[in-house]
C-alpha cells in the first residue's frame, strides 16, 4: 500500500517535471524535448505500475484505494509547486 | 445560448454553482464529519469509556440475557469494535402490533449497565447531511437536488479550465484571486472521481423516493414489492413450538466463524433468533471491512445443534449495482488510512465549493459599478454559511459537554444550540462589514475550537486520562482534530486581518477605485 | 427572444422538462432491458430507474446549448412522446 502511494508520487511529479513551467521552477534551467519525452512515459508506465501494485483481491477496491491515493498525491505535487513559486518570489524580492 | 458549447457549460457552472453553494457546502462539511461519526459519539458519551474487548463478553452476554425474560423472540448482541464502543445487548418481546425492543449499554469489564448521556452523537451530522433537519417537510428531496446540481456542477466545471492538463499542478501564490482560483481548480481536479461518486451514490440511495413512478406502474405496492424481488434474504425461523433451554456457549460458533472470517474483529454482532425454541437461529453478522457492496454479510447456524445453514443466495447485477454504489457512499469498509484519505477529499471537496462561492463574489464585485441587494446577500450568506457553520458545529460540542445531564430532552437541545448559533451568524452578518464578520466569526470559532479540549479536560479529567491510558485512538484523535482545526481557523483569521490592515494589499477595494479613477 | 424569458425557459426545461423526460425513460427502459438483454421485469424497472439519472443530466446539458428555446422544448417533447411510445408497445408485447 505505502509502496503504492509513493510509487505514485513519484510517477506524478514525473509528469508535473515533463511540464516546462514547472521544471524551469524547480531545476532552474529549461526543459528539453527528450528529458519531457522521458519523464513523460516513465511517469505513466509508474502510474500504471501503482495501480497493480496494490495487494487486493477486489480490483474495485484496489480502484477506491488506487483513486483515493491520486487525490491526495496531485494535492502534494501541487502544494509542491507552489511552495518552490513562493520561494522564487521570495528571492526575486 | 451562448456562442459555444464552452460558454454555456461555463454560464451553467457559474450559475448552478451559485444557487446551490451554500446547501452543498453544509451537505458536504457534515457529510465529512460522518466519516468520523462513530469517533465523534464516542466522544461525546464519554461515560462509555475506553474500549477493551475479549471473548468472554459473548457468554456473558447471553446469560445476562437470559435472565432478562422468557418470553424474548430475539436476541442481539452488539460488540465493541475500535471505532464504535458502544457494548450493546437487545432482546425484544412480541406485541400485538409491533415487538417491543428493550436494550442495555454495558460495561465491557464489569458488564454493569451504563447511563450514557441523551445525545444523538456523530450520528445528527450524519442524518443531517441527507435529511437537513427537515425529515416531514422533505429534507431528503432538497439534499436529492443538491446531488443532481453538484453532478452538472463537476461535469461544467471541467469545461471552464482551459488548459486542463497543464495547470493540473499550478496554484499560484502572487495573487489572492489567482490563488484562489487555482485552488478552487486543484481541488476539483483531485476531487473529481470521488464528488462523482458521492453524488451519484447519493442519488442511487434514494431513488426509490426520486423516481418512484416507474416502479409504481408496474408493481403494486411500488419501490417495496420491487425491493423484495430483487434483494435475497435468509428465510424466517420457523418456530418448532417445542420449548428449550437457550444455548449457553457462543464459542463453536466463534471458532466455525473464524475459518471463514479470518480477519481479526470479524464479527460486528450476534443476533440469536428464538431463544427459547428448539428451531433457533444464530446469525453471526461481519464487521464491514472487506466488501464494497452494503449488503451485510452474515453466517447463519442452527442453535442446538451448530450446524451451519445455507448461505444467503447472492442477488443479481441490477440490485448489486446500488448495493455497491450504497456501499461506495457510506464507505463503512474503509480502514483509517483510506477512512483519512476520504477525509481529506472531503475536506477538499468542502474548499472547492466555499471557493467557488468566494470567487463568484470577488469576480462579480469586480466587474459591477453599482452592487445591489443580490451581491450583498450572496457576500453575507457566504460569511454565514461557511464560517458560521463552523461556528455552529463548534458549539454543537459545547453543548453536548456543557448542558446537564439530568434534563429532559437533551439530544434535541443540542441540536436547537446548532441552529440557534448558526442563527445568531446569520443575524450577525448582516449587521458588521463584511471582511470584519469574516475575522470575528472565524476568531470566536478558532478560540472555541483551541478551548475545547481544555473545558472538557476541566469538566472531567478521567475521560482524557482513560483515553490516554488505554491509547483510545477516537477519544484523543478528536482532541487533536479539534486542536488543528482551531490552529487553521486562527491562521486564517490572522491572515485575513493582514489583509484588512494593510492598505495597499486591499485588493478589491483598491482595484475598484483605480478603475473608477481611470473612468472618469 | 428576450434574455431573462429565454433563461427562464431553458431553466424550466432543465429543472422539469428534464425531470419528465427522465420518468419517461426510466418507463421506455423497461422493455428495452427485458427484451434486449433478457432481464427479469424486476430488474429491468430496477435498472430502469438508475438509468434515468443519465437521461435527466443530458437533458439538462441539452437544453442550455440547443439553439433555440423552442427547439429544446420541441426535441424533449418528442423524446418524451417517443419513449412513450417505446413502453406502449413493450406493454403489448
Amino acid at each position: 500500500m505505502l509502496i503504492s502511494f509513493i510509487i505514485q508520487l513519484i510517477a506524478l511529479w514525473l509528469l508535473s517535471m515533463a511540464m516546462s513551467k514547472h521544471f524551469r521552477l524547480v531545476f532552474k534551467k529549461p526543459l528539453e524535448d527528450n528529458k519531457a519525452m522521458i519523464f513523460k512515459i516513465l511517469g505513466w508506465l509508474l502510474l500504471i505500475m501503482s495501480f497493480f501494485i496494490i495487494s487486493n483481491k477486489s480490483i474495485a477496491m484496489v480502484s477506491v484505494y488506487w483513486f483515493s491515493y491520486l487525490a491526495l498525491n496531485i494535492f502534494i505535487i501541487a502544494a509542491c509547486n507552489a511552495w518552490f513559486s513562493l520561494n522564487k518570489i521570495k528571492l526575486s524580492g | 445560448m451562448k456562442p459555444d458549447f464552452r460558454r454555456c457549460m461555463i454560464w451553467l457552472h457559474t450559475y448552478s454553482g451559485l444557487l446551490i453553494g451554500w446547501l452543498l457546502f453544509v451537505i458536504f462539511v457534515t457529510g465529512t464529519l460522518s466519516y468520523f461519526n462513530l469517533e465523534i459519539s464516542q466522544w461525546m458519551k464519554p461515560e462509555l469509556g475506553s474500549y477493551k474487548s475479549s471473548d468472554k463478553l459473548l457468554n456473558q452476554s447471553l446469560s445476562l440475557l437470559s435472565e432478562q425474560t422468557n418470553k424474548s423472540q430475539r436476541w442481539q448482541i452488539n460488540l465493541p469494535t475500535e471505532r464504535d464502543n458502544q457494548f450493546v445487548i437487545s432482546w425484544s418481546i412480541p406485541d400485538v402490533k409491533r415487538a417491543k425492543r428493550f436494550s442495555m449499554i454495558l460495561d465491557s469489564q464489569t458488564f454493569n449497565e451504563i447511563k450514557v448521556r441523551d445525545t444523538n452523537g456523530g450520528n445528527f451530522f450524519r442524518t443531517f447531511h441527507y435529511t437537513l433537519e427537515l425529515r416531514g417537510f422533505g429534507g431528503r428531496y432538497i439534499a436529492g437536488i443538491a446531488a443532481m446540481v453538484m453532478l452538472i456542477g463537476i461535469f461544467t466545471g471541467v469545461f471552464t479550465h482551459r488548459r486542463f492538463f497543464k495547470d493540473f499542478f499550478t496554484i499560484r501564490i502572487n495573487k489572492l484571486m489567482k490563488t484562489l482560483t487555482d485552488t478552487h481548480a486543484v481541488m476539483g481536479v483531485i476531487t473529481l472521481p470521488f464528488c462523482f461518486v458521492i453524488s451519484f451514490s447519493a442519488l442511487l440511495i434514494y431513488i426509490s423516493i426520486y423516481v418512484p413512478f416507474s416502479a409504481q406502474h408496474h408493481f403494486d405496492n411500488g419501490y417495496r414489492d420491487l425491493n423484495k424481488l430483487v434483494s435475497t434474504s435468509l428465510p424466517k425461523v420457523t418456530a418448532s413450538n417445542i420449548a428449550v433451554e437457550p444455548i449457553k456457549d457462543l464459542m463453536p460458533f466463534v471458532n466455525t466463524v473464524k475459518t471463514y472470517w479470518p480477519e481479526k474483529a470479524a464479527i460486528k454482532s450476534i443476533v440469536y433468533e428464538q431463544p427459547f425454541d428448539s428451531n433457533g437461529r444464530i446469525l453471526v453478522y461481519r464487521n464491514p471491512l472487506i466488501s464494497l457492496s452494503n449488503k451485510a454479510e452474515v453466517l447463519a447456524f442452527h442453535a442446538k445443534s451448530a450446524e451451519l445453514l445455507a448461505p444467503i443466495e447472492p442477488e443479481r447485477t441490477a440490485r448489486v449495482i446500488r448495493r455497491i454504489f450504497y456501499g461506495l457512499h457510506e464507505a463503512h469498509f474503509a480502514t483509517p488510512t483510506l477512512r483519512w484519505l476520504f477525509f481529506f477529499m472531503g475536506v477538499a471537496s468542502c474548499i472547492l465549493i466555499a471557493s467557488g462561492l468566494i470567487i463568484w463574489l470577488n469576480k462579480r464585485l469586480d466587474k459591477v459599478k453599482k452592487r445591489h441587494l443580490g451581491h450583498t446577500l450572496v457576500e453575507r450568506l457566504n460569511i454565514a454559511g461557511i464560517a458560521g457553520l463552523l461556528l455552529a458545529i463548534t458549539s454543537y460540542f459545547y453543548a453536548n459537554r456543557i448542558i446537564p445531564l439530568n434534563i429532559e430532552s437533551r439530544a434535541e437541545l443540542e441540536v436547537t444550540t446548532f441552529l440557534l448559533v448558526w442563527f445568531i451568524c446569520l443575524i450577525y452578518s448582516f449587521i458588521r462589514p463584511a471582511l470584519k464578520a469574516w475575522s470575528e466569526i472565524l476568531f470566536f470559532t478558532a478560540l472555541a475550537l483551541l478551548l475545547l479540549p481544555l473545558v472538557d479536560f476541566l469538566i472531567e479529567p478521567n475521560w482524557l486520562m482513560q483515553a490516554l491510558e488505554y491509547k483510545n485512538m477516537a477519544y484523543i484523535g478528536f482532541d487533536l482534530a479539534l486542536l488543528f482545526s482551531g490552529g487553521v481557523c486562527l491562521s486564517i483569521y490572522k491572515w485575513l486581518k493582514g489583509v484588512i490592515e494593510k492598505p495597499e494589499a486591499k485588493n478589491i477595494k483598491s482595484e475598484i477605485k483605480t478603475k473608477e479613477r481611470a473612468l472618469c | 427572444m428576450n434574455y431573462r424569458l429565454n433563461i427562464t425557459l431553458r431553466s424550466l426545461a432543465a429543472i422539469f422538462g428534464s425531470y419528465g423526460l427522465a420518468v419517461a425513460s426510466s418507463f421506455a427502459l423497461v422493455p428495452i432491458f427485458m427484451h434486449v438483454f433478457g432481464c427479469f421485469k424486476a430488474d429491468a424497472v430496477y435498472l430502469g430507474t438508475i438509468f434515468s439519472y443519465v437521461f435527466y443530466f443530458a437533458c439538462v446539458i441539452f437544453s442550455f446549448n440547443r439553439a433555440s428555446v423552442l427547439l429544446v422544448w420541441r426535441d424533449i417533447t418528442l423524446v418524451c412522446f417517443i419513449f412513450y411510445l417505446m413502453h406502449y408497445i413493450g406493454n403489448i408485447l
